[in-house]
């Protein structure tokens, strides 16, 4: 079978009087290996059972390839699923446990009878199934231990089980739920690379939901960030981090947590902390109350006052081997910083007070529903003085 | 999952609701005979609102007939003191064995298993003849004494405590509490759940008991809810049949009326009960 | 106390370890322990030895006269027709109660399960005859069963059927008391599936149905079934041995009759100790009737445990 597009049209869905998707607009290439997520309880999963057709919108469609299976159950719109649990057959062994969607799908009932199945010719089937679940499991190195049960399999082969159950039958899509939270770091780590490794090579399309917003920058190719029920941005990686569209967004992506500092805009588009402009161009229809965010890769800490800067007190280190955090304190204010520097940089030393201003261009901001704030022509440099001083 | 279509719903509300009406319908038709006369009892009609009302002739024969408050009285107080005593003896030697290590503790263990082997009806006659010996025979202390050790209530309780955890008990000693004191300070108030539950299982079982008090006790004053409406029923030959109903609704409706109001605690304390042993 | 604090403070690790057994902690478990100890001994070790002993005799109650017959009170045992007859009965019992009790437990409680809106009333429904007097409702059996005028042979008779005279008759009492034993024990049975259903985890359902599991049988048969094994395997257990067990209607409503053909296990031991006082065959009839049990729990713990259980 070959790669799905999969398509949501203005999907809702809840649960008693509790709205927990409304209206999901999502379009997914053929191919492609998308992230959905989000904070637990934003609707992630729920929107993963509605692809897989474990349960049905309450309004809105869902398509397949070219065809609506809105309506269509599970068992025949030929996705697969990997579920945190793994969700394995405790009673069959691993080559059992990968056979199920095979044997269920090829055999008719009279065949999947115990010992009589054969009768009505189900040796031939079995034989081809054997085969598959070889391969599969050739591939995901588990031949030595096809013939064990779950309980006696470790972590990282129970996930390998659980990734071969969905992919022997080639369906047209994967659906991933937290397929990994229940792994220790280290081998987490190792499955991501399997992972993506699997999806390369087989090129089916990929819907992985997951609350760990770094696993998903690292492994998808598109992201989409759901929280309270609503898509709040789909795209590239690297455009969801560095270009959020909501304030939401910009906090939940990224560790440590983007800096935010409150601010106001004037009538003149301009963006400042107190007196200090930080940010210009931008639409100035709408002036007072603004949050302004900064990465904290993009904070500099000068022992010098500079233009766009802020006065902050180093209050603690946190050496992380080839980095160090500063967690600093703005001395006009009580918001807290962070800010990433490489290690071993001289004149950072906690109770000193220095001087925080952002890279070029690395503000950002947000209005006071989160929506951003962009500005108005190209990216103005904060640190160009003279724009500040007559724009 | 999808949602079960209709059809199925409405088929499995018809099934669910006709095992219902034959799961209750004998409950419908005592409490129906014991409010008709005789006659009506048997009569071709079927209709469980009787056309003579004879309650109180039937209520009446119930309560006099046999001293029937005085078995009901008997009833509880027997499984009360049943229960005080299997829990105070019970619950130190389930932690001991729980919680502490010493010499013998698995041959402690071993009784305890032969115990939940072993019924009260195989060794009956031992303990018949001892409390012969004893006069105790026709006494409320025979009724009592050979449960005054539950070793289902040992094993249950076991399994409950040591799943509480070692920190608990280290800190309790940490803080000054002497082994008895753990046992009803600490570890009865996190044991509730299995207290609950055992008391709902010994209770029933107790309540329900004739195998015993049939070969120990031969005086209706003494006698126990069953014992009792045997009692009863030799005593009206078996034919006043009103009056027979009328006593089997008074002899049930404690315990029942115990269950309709916790219906949770009885069913998950049965449930427990039942899983674990 | 300090005993106590000690033994809770890793400084003192060093000499418990030396010493496996740390001697406050044995005294602390022989004050606890004790009293249950003594108990056990008195009402259960001392009885369980004695029955064995007089097994081996042919005692009866209030002749002093009595001699150790040995293993020839086994053989009269077995010789014995009215015991044959008892191990039978009984057998037939929990071969009517069993499958019927357990069946319709799980079956009930499949119905149940899921999101059904009525559950925990239907579950006390069926509930209801567990916690009610076995005594009581076996009177009222007796009437309903009545074969003049009582509303089942009524109802059998209205769709024109032959109405047994079901406790009368020595073809159908063993029938008779079953049903009752049915309908008293399968609520039983269908809270302790529910409970086993519970504990499914819901994502094997998913995964059931997106590997084309299409029919509800289909994710029976890949799931619920052997999820549900080990508490079935109670369920069967526990449901044969209280059938093994059964007594109070025997003992209200037949006494073993018609005929003996109600004769159980446990009447004929009660009639043979109590009633007819001789307590060496009777205490050699207790020894079987423990021996069974045994050999239930044995079949449950050693050779089916394995089998439905995954770990």
């Amino acid at each position: 079978m070959t790669a799905a597009a999969i398509h949501l049209d203005t999907v809702s869905k809840g649960y008693g009087p509790t709205r927990v998707l409304d209206g999901i607009s999502l379009a997914i290439a053929p191919g492609e290996f998308t992230a959905l997520i989000g904070p637990s309880g934003c609707g992630k999963s729920t929107l993963l059972r509605l692809i897989a057709g474990l349960d049905r919108p309450d309004r809105g469609c869902i398509r397949i390839g070219e065809r609506d299976v809105t309506t269509v159950r599970a068992a025949d719109r030929d996705v697969a699923m990997v579920f945190q649990s793994y969700a394995l057959y405790p009673h069959l062994t691993a080559r059992q446990n990968m056979a199920v969607p095979l044997v269920m799908r090829r055999l008719d009932r009279a065949q999947r009878l115990p010992l009589v199945g054969r009768w009505f010719g189900a040796g031939p089937r079995l034989a081809e199934v054997a085969r598959e679940i070889e391969a599969a499991a050739a591939s995901l190195r588990l031949g030595p231990v096809l013939d064990r049960r779950p309980s006696q399999l470790s972590g990282g082969q129970r996930q390998r089980v659980a990734l071969g159950r969905a992919m022997v039958r080639h369906p047209r899509a994967f659906l991933m739920d937290e397929p990994l939270s229940n792994l220790d770091m280290a081998l987490r780590h190792h499955m991501r690379g399997e992972i993506v490794d699997l999806h390369r090579r087989l090129g089916t399309t990929t819907v992985y939901v997951t609350h760990d917003q770094e696993e998903a920058l690292s492994m998808a190719d598109r992201v989409a960030v759901l929280m309270h029920g609503r898509l709040l941005q789909v795209g590239r990686p690297d455009a969801v981090y560095r270009d959020p569209a909501h304030l939401d967004v910009a906090t939940f992506v990224g560790a440590p947590r983007i800096n935010l500092v409150a601010g106001t805009i004037g009538p003149d588009g301009i963006a400042r902390r107190g007196g200090t402009a930080l940010l210009a161009g931008l639409a100035a229809d709408a002036p007072g109350p603004v949050q302004l965010a900064l990465r904290p890769e993009h904070v500099v800490l000068a022992a010098e006052s500079g233009p766009a800067s802020l006065p902050a007190r180093v209050e603690r280190l946190e050496f992380q081997g080839a980095e160090i955090l500063a967690h600093l304190r703005l001395l006009d204010g009580d918001e807290r910083l962070t800010a990433r520097l490489p290690a071993g940089r001289p004149g950072i030393e906690a109770g000193r007070d220095l001087h925080v201003s952002g890279h070029d261009g690395a503000w950002l901001a947000f209005d006071t529903g989160g929506e951003r704030l962009r500005p108005s022509a190209e990216i103005v440099s904060v640190g160009d003085r003279q724009a500040l001083r007559h724009g | 999952m999808m949602p079960p279509s209709p059809a199925f719903r409405v088929a499995r509300l018809a099934i669910l609701g006709l095992g219902a009406v034959v799961v209750l319908y004998p409950y419908l038709w005592m409490v129906s005979a014991s409010l008709k006369p005789q006659t009506e009892i048997f009569s071709a009609s079927l209709s469980p609102w009787p056309t003579q009302w004879f309650a109180a002739e039937n209520y009446g024969k119930a309560m006099t007939r046999i001293p029937m408050l005085r078995v009901l009285a008997n009833g509880a107080g027997v499984c009360a003191a049943i229960l005080l005593f299997q829990v105070v003896f019970a619950l130190p030697c389930a932690y001991a064995l729980a919680k502490l290590r010493f010499r013998g503790r698995e041959v402690l263990f071993a009784l305890v298993l032969l115990g939940l082997l072993v019924p009260i009806h195989a060794i009956s006659i031992p303990l018949y003849a001892a409390a012969r010996d004893l006069a105790l025979l026709d006494t409320y202390a025979v009724l009592v004494v050979p449960f005054l050790l539950s070793t289902f209530a040992i094993f249950l309780f076991r399994q409950f405590i040591r799943a509480l955890p070692d920190d608990l008990i280290a800190a309790a000693r940490m803080d000054g509490l002497s082994e008895s004191a753990i046992v009803w300070r600490v570890v009865l108030p996190n044991a509730w759940p299995a207290a609950t539950a055992f008391a709902v299982f010994s209770v029933v079982a107790h309540w329900n008991d004739l195998y015993w008090p049939l070969i120990t006790v031969s005086q209706t004053r003494l006698a126990t809810p069953p014992l009792g409406l045997l009692f009863f029923r030799a005593a009206e030959a078996g034919d006043d049949y009103g009056a027979l109903m009328a006593a089997t609704v008074i002899v049930t409706l404690p315990l029942v009326a115990l269950f309709l109001i916790a219906q949770r605690r009885f069913i998950d304390g049965m449930t427990m009960t039942g899983v674990k042993g | 106390m300090a005993d106590a604090v000690r033994l809770a403070t890793p400084a003192a690790a060093p000499e418990a370890a030396a010493v496996p057994v740390d001697r406050s902690e044995e005294r602390a478990a022989l004050v606890l322990a004790g009293p249950a100890l003594l108990l056990m001994l008195a009402l259960l070790v001392l009885p369980t030895v004695a029955v064995l002993v007089l097994s081996f005799t042919d005692a009866e109650l209030g002749v002093p006269d009595w001699h150790i017959v040995g293993l020839d009170a086994y053989r009269d045992l077995l010789a014995d027709r009215g015991f044959r007859t008892s191990i039978v009965n009984t057998a037939l019992y929990v071969a009517l109660v069993t499958p019927a009790s357990v069946g319709l437990g799980l079956g009930l409680a499949l119905l149940i399960e899921a999101d059904l809106p009525l559950r925990s009333v239907f579950r006390s429904a069926y509930f209801l005859p567990v916690v009610s007097l076995t005594v009581a409702m076996a009177t009222v059996w007796q009437f309903l069963l009545n074969p003049v005028g009582g509303p089942v042979n009524a109802l059998l008779t209205a769709s024109g059927l032959p109405g047994p005279n079901w406790l009368g008759s020595s073809d159908t009492v063993l029938v008779a008391l079953a049903l009752i034993g049915i309908w008293q024990t399968f609520g039983f049975n269908v809270v302790l599936f529910l409970a086993g259903l519970t504990a499914i985890n819901r994502e094997l359902y998913a995964a059931a149905e997106i590997d084309g599991g299409r029919s509800a049988f289909d994710r029976f048969r890949l799931v619920t079934w052997p999820m549900l094994g080990p508490t079935t395997l109670f369920v069967v257990t526990i449901t044969i041995i209280n059938a093994v067990k059964v007594f109070e209607p025997v003992a209200a409503l037949t006494q073993g009759g018609p005929n003996k053909a109600s004769e159980v296990l446990l009447w004929t031991i009660y009639q043979e100790g109590f009633v007819f006082l001789r307590i060496g065959p009777a205490s050699a009839m207790a020894v079987a009737f423990v021996a069974v049990l045994l050999v239930l729990l044995l079949i449950q713990t050693r050779v089916m445990d394995r089998r439905v259980h995954y770990g």
